[in-house]
């Protein structure tokens, strides 16, 4: 049994989680070796293995399996509600609610003939199963139920105050948010009054519970409590993840929200970089949750939505239509995703409907376009048809729905000039003609406009116009890219004619922080769905490569130069570990030592830059050079052509106790302590940083032992 | 954006490496703040980009040779996120003491050993090999350990080296580190009800919950008398207090 559950632990090991031939062979043999014996001995374990096979895709091997539990459990039906129970989180975890519901169910049944200690706990579960499958009535029903029948006991408390805040933040009802943010405060403490500050369940109800505190803190406009509540979350992410591992549900369910969160702050406090630092980490924290879970798992569908949803509002307040545009193909591909994943009549599907609705409308607003203002009126028609069916026509978010509607049927039909230029969100459309007002809270404008009938004549979502702007790209095109914004997930481009394209962070020759916006690339198109994904790296190695291994001349003539010990010159395109990568032609690898006199402790500083250097190796196209030892012949010959008392222009190339080290091209000198600055110099990084250009003067040529000194302070004037 | 590792300082002197576990708190062995003054608190630290920021001593666990250091004011780090580790995994130590000196690295040999502190308590850890023999790995100790995959993680810190058995002198080439786990349970002020307190007071209570407790405090009370720690007397004035406090906070529920 325990051979079983390594053999498990060494797949789940394994960084990209995938099974090898060899794995299912040995977990195959093993797992028809189990005997009833083993089952009855070790049911939990047997019980995680069976998700695991079906995991594998070894349907036949779990249900044998399965059976043995059943069997090893035929007599102890208490057990048998146990393990529905158990396994019915297990499929929470998987995303698979509908099945969830049916275990749980089942266990509810049998809790009532034979386990009644179990039957507050499969109810609170039932309640929250209900609440993730979108079925609020149901989820409240549970919930219900549990208050009126239960006995104190924190752990189902904890689970039913979860369900109702969620509830109440879904419903929008801010009384029923406050009341259960404080039961679900009042559990917690109970909880961990005699939990384990370890306890999994413990910790997750933790995050649940500063998470509600965060919000209730930004409902009331309570931004340092907000902040708090932040640093809280932070100490929680890090006990959940380290407890359970970085790809479990609950942890990615934790670094999601926390992540919404401080960009929800930041938008809150307007600060633009703040804004785009923060969607970073949403960003990031969705593409965990999408490689963890899968992308049609419902965690990671809203975990996207958050994502695409903020980068929308980022460019609104940044007020960038270029990136505002490539969020709305963003929304628009979470929308159909979302729905054929979870149904049409999920409220997640009718969220995203409604964030690409309201952001058409915004956006057409600012294009001006008959077009734009149609596709914008047939968006917000299908969401708000949706959003009465799935919510209800008097929940706040479909009455806000409406009056985006009516505004933009208004707009569209009143032949009004095109936008203001600006972008607008829902909230502050809705609510700017309405009732001329900025802010106001979603629940109070729901309740003013409470009454307004809903217009149900509207088109079928699938057959709404597609919002991608067109594009001839192609895989292999290469094309210019103006940098319009520079995120640590990526880097946006535009790429012309309205597009815009994003460079992922593989496919750039230096990290994302050495690039500013409005800098130019040939980027290669490696993706061209709709939103193009482009590649500086092949666009430079499609560059040096136009010389085959069979163009003979180029081969020889570079054989020529390393005989004869002559330099070649190239643009460095890209640093990689232990050395650079020079075009000369073709690529050749400059290694990290060859690259000065003195060990190089910044590599990215060279990138974009030319060098010359001598090849020492030509080998089947793998080209080697050798920057050093070009420096070291040209002291040799005496070609320094430096004089004493010149100033030239340099760049830090690294900096150490001794002074600092300035790469003048073709020869490096070095700039003592004593000669950095005209004040006292505690620290050198004070002064000067790797990769920093400088003027220097040189104070001190030594042919013999081939050294160079110079001056930072006698370049510049005496204070 | 900064690394996560930095530099902890006192009066200008460089007492030892540190690393951000969340943005507010920074963990550091607590050996290394041997150069601070009893009572004094506050140090500084350096950050990989030069940046000096304020910060102060928080919470010392002596036994585990552990410190927690709170950052005064806001820092843009790029923190990293704890992670579990499993046999076999590849593990480096991102700092080192100076530049010169080479980064630790190996595998982890064992995710879960029960480590004896200089002081005698226990603590669950990370056994590793490293491939890099150095004999004395003094300077690394307090260090994060990090798990090396697709996505880094956070895996734990690194204690004190272990003495070779043949050659006390020298380490072996087995270290151990504290899981990132057991160092937030180790701290009082990272105890989650705490944290609660703090940041947004005490919880507001409901009578049901008041009777909870109150029958929770009887039932032990019961099993005491039972087992014979507790007299009868003392039993039956400890109900009485209960009843009392559950009458007064009633009452004054009644009367807010």
């Amino acid at each position: 049994m325990s051979e079983l559950v390594d053999a498990f632990e060494h797949v789940l090991r394994r960084s990209d989680g995938r099974a090898l031939v060899a794995d299912i062979d040995r977990i195959s043999k093993l797992a028809l070796s189990l005997t009833l014996r083993d089952a009855t001995a070790n049911v939990d374990q047997l019980l995680r293995c069976v998700e695991l096979l079906e995991d594998l895709d070894l349907s036949d091997l779990a249900a044998r399996t399965l059976a043995l539990v059943f069997d090893a459990t035929a007599n102890t039906p208490a057990k048998g509600v146990e393990i529905r129970n158990h396994r019915a989180l297990l499929a929470v975890y998987r995303g698979d609610y509908a099945h969830a519901i049916s275990l749980l169910d089942d266990a509810h049944i049998d809790a009532g003939r034979g386990n009644p200690a179990m039957l507050d706990l499969v109810r609170a579960n039932l309640a929250g199963a209900n609440l993730l499958a979108g079925n609020l009535v149901a989820a409240r029903k549970w919930a219900d139920v549990v208050t009126r029948t239960a006995d104190t006991n924190p752990a189902v408390d904890s689970l039913v105050a979860s369900v109702r805040t969620s509830a109440a933040g879904l419903s929008l009802d801010g009384e029923e948010f406050v009341q259960a943010a404080a039961a679900q405060r009042r559990a917690l403490e109970m909880g961990l009054a005699t939990a384990n500050q370890r306890d999994p369940a413990a910790l997750a109800a933790f995050a649940s519970v500063v998470s509600t505190q965060f919000q209730l803190a930004m409902s009331e406009g309570d931004q340092e409590r907000a902040r708090l509540a932040l640093d809280l979350t932070e100490i929680g992410l890090q006990r959940i993840s380290a407890t359970l591992g970085r790809n479990d549900p609950r942890t990615l369910l934790v670094l999601s929200n926390s992540a919404a969160a401080r960009f929800e702050l930041a938008c809150a406090e307007g600060a633009i970089e703040t804004i785009w630092h923060t969607l970073d980490q949403l960003r990031d924290a969705a593409r965990l949750c999408v490689e963890a879970l899968g992308a049609r798992h419902p965690q990671a569908l809203v975990a996207a939505a958050n994502a695409s949803a903020a980068l929308f509002e980022a460019a609104r307040v940044d007020r960038s239509p270029a990136l505002a545009r490539t969020a709305l193909v963003e929304l628009r591909q979470i929308a159909e995703l979302t729905r054929s994943a979870l149904g049409a009549d999920h409220p997640q599907s009718v969220t995203a409907l409604s964030n690409l609705a309201s952001a058409e409308f915004d956006l057409a607003r600012v294009d001006g376009s008959r077009d734009s203002a149609e596709r914008a009126l047939a968006s917000l028609q299908a969401a708000t048809v949706q959003s009465v069916a799935v919510l209800g026509a008097d929940h706040p978010a479909t009455l806000v729905l409406e009056q985006e509607l009516h505004l933009c049927q208004a707009w569209a039909s009143d032949d009004e000039e095109g936008g203001d230029g600006i972008l607008l969100t829902k909230r502050r459309t809705a609510v700017r003609h309405a009732f001329d007002e900025d802010y106001l809270s979603i629940g109070d404008a729901a309740k003013a406009l409470a009454g307004d009938e809903p217009d149900t004549t509207v088109p079928d979502f699938a057959t709404l116009p597609d919002v991608a702007p067109d594009h001839n790209l192609r895989v292999g095109d290469v094309v210019e890219g103006r940098v319009v914004r520079i995120l640590r997930s990526g880097v946006w481009v535009d790429l012309g004619s309205g597009v815009t394209g994003m460079i992922p962070p593989s496919e750039m020759p230096q990290e994302p922080k050495h690039f500013y916006t409005g800098n130019v690339f040939e980027v290669r198109v490696i993706n061209d769905g709709r939103i193009p994904l482009v590649s500086i790296k092949q666009a430079q190695r499609q560059r040096a490569s136009h010389h085959e291994v069979g163009d003979k001349q180029f081969w020889d003539a570079l054989e020529d130069s390393r005989a004869r010990e002559e330099a070649v010159r190239g643009m460095v395109i890209e640093a990689v570990e232990d050395g650079l990568i020079l075009d000369i032609g073709v690529m050749a690898f400059l290694p990290d030592s060859q690259i000065g006199q003195q060990p190089v402790r910044d590599l990215q500083s060279y990138v974009n830059r030319e060098l010359h250097a001598l090849i020492t190796e030509i080998d089947r196209g793998r080209v080697v050079l050798s920057r050093r030892a070009l420096l070291e012949q040209r002291r040799q010959d005496g070609l320094i052509g430096l004089e004493t008392g010149q100033v030239h222009q340099g760049v830090v190339s690294s900096i150490g106790s001794f002074g600092a080290v300035i790469d003048l091209g073709d020869v490096d000198g070095l700039v003592p302590v004593s000669e950095l600055s005209w004040q006292h110099v505690d620290r050198l990084s004070e002064v000067v940083s790797v990769g920093q250009q400088v003027s220097v003067k040189v104070v001190d040529i030594d042919l013999l032992r081939g050294g160079v000194t110079l001056s930072l302070r006698a370049a510049q004037p005496d204070p | 954006m900064s690394e996560y590792w930095v530099e902890l300082r006192h009066d200008g002197r460089r007492l030892g490496a540190g690393f951000f576990l969340t943005r507010r708190f920074l963990l550091t062995a607590d050996h290394c703040l041997r150069g601070v003054p009893d009572g004094e608190t506050d140090i500084e630290f350096v950050l990989a980009d030069g940046t000096t920021i304020a910060a102060k001593v928080y919470e010392r666990q002596c036994d585990v040779d552990l410190a927690l250091i709170r950052v005064l004011g806001e820092v843009d780090v790029a923190l990293l996120q704890a992670e579990r580790c499993y046999s076999h995994d590849v593990w480096r130590v991102p700092s080192r003491p100076e530049p010169n000196d080479p980064h630790l690295e190996g595998v982890v040999t064992d995710p879960k050993v029960f480590y004896k502190c200089e002081g005698g308590t226990i603590l669950e850890a990370l056994q590793l090999r490293t491939n890099v023999e150095l004999g004395d790995y003094s300077g690394y100790s307090g260090g994060p350990v990090e798990r090396v995959t697709k996505e880094r993680g956070l895996a734990g810190v690194l204690l004190e080296q272990y003495p070779d058995r043949q050659t006390p002198e020298r380490a072996t080439n087995t270290l151990f580190a504290a899981t990132v786990a057991e160092v937030m349970a180790r701290f009082d002020c990272l105890d989650m009800s705490n944290l609660m307190g703090v940041a947004f007071g005490p919880p507001p209570t409901e009578l049901r919950d008041l009777l909870y407790n109150a029958t929770e405090l009887l039932k032990q009370g019961a099993e005491w008398e039972a087992q014979g720690l507790l007299n009868p007397t003392e039993v039956t004035a400890m109900r009485l207090r209960v009843a009392r406090s559950v009458v007064d906070q009633t009452f004054a529920r009644r009367t807010r």
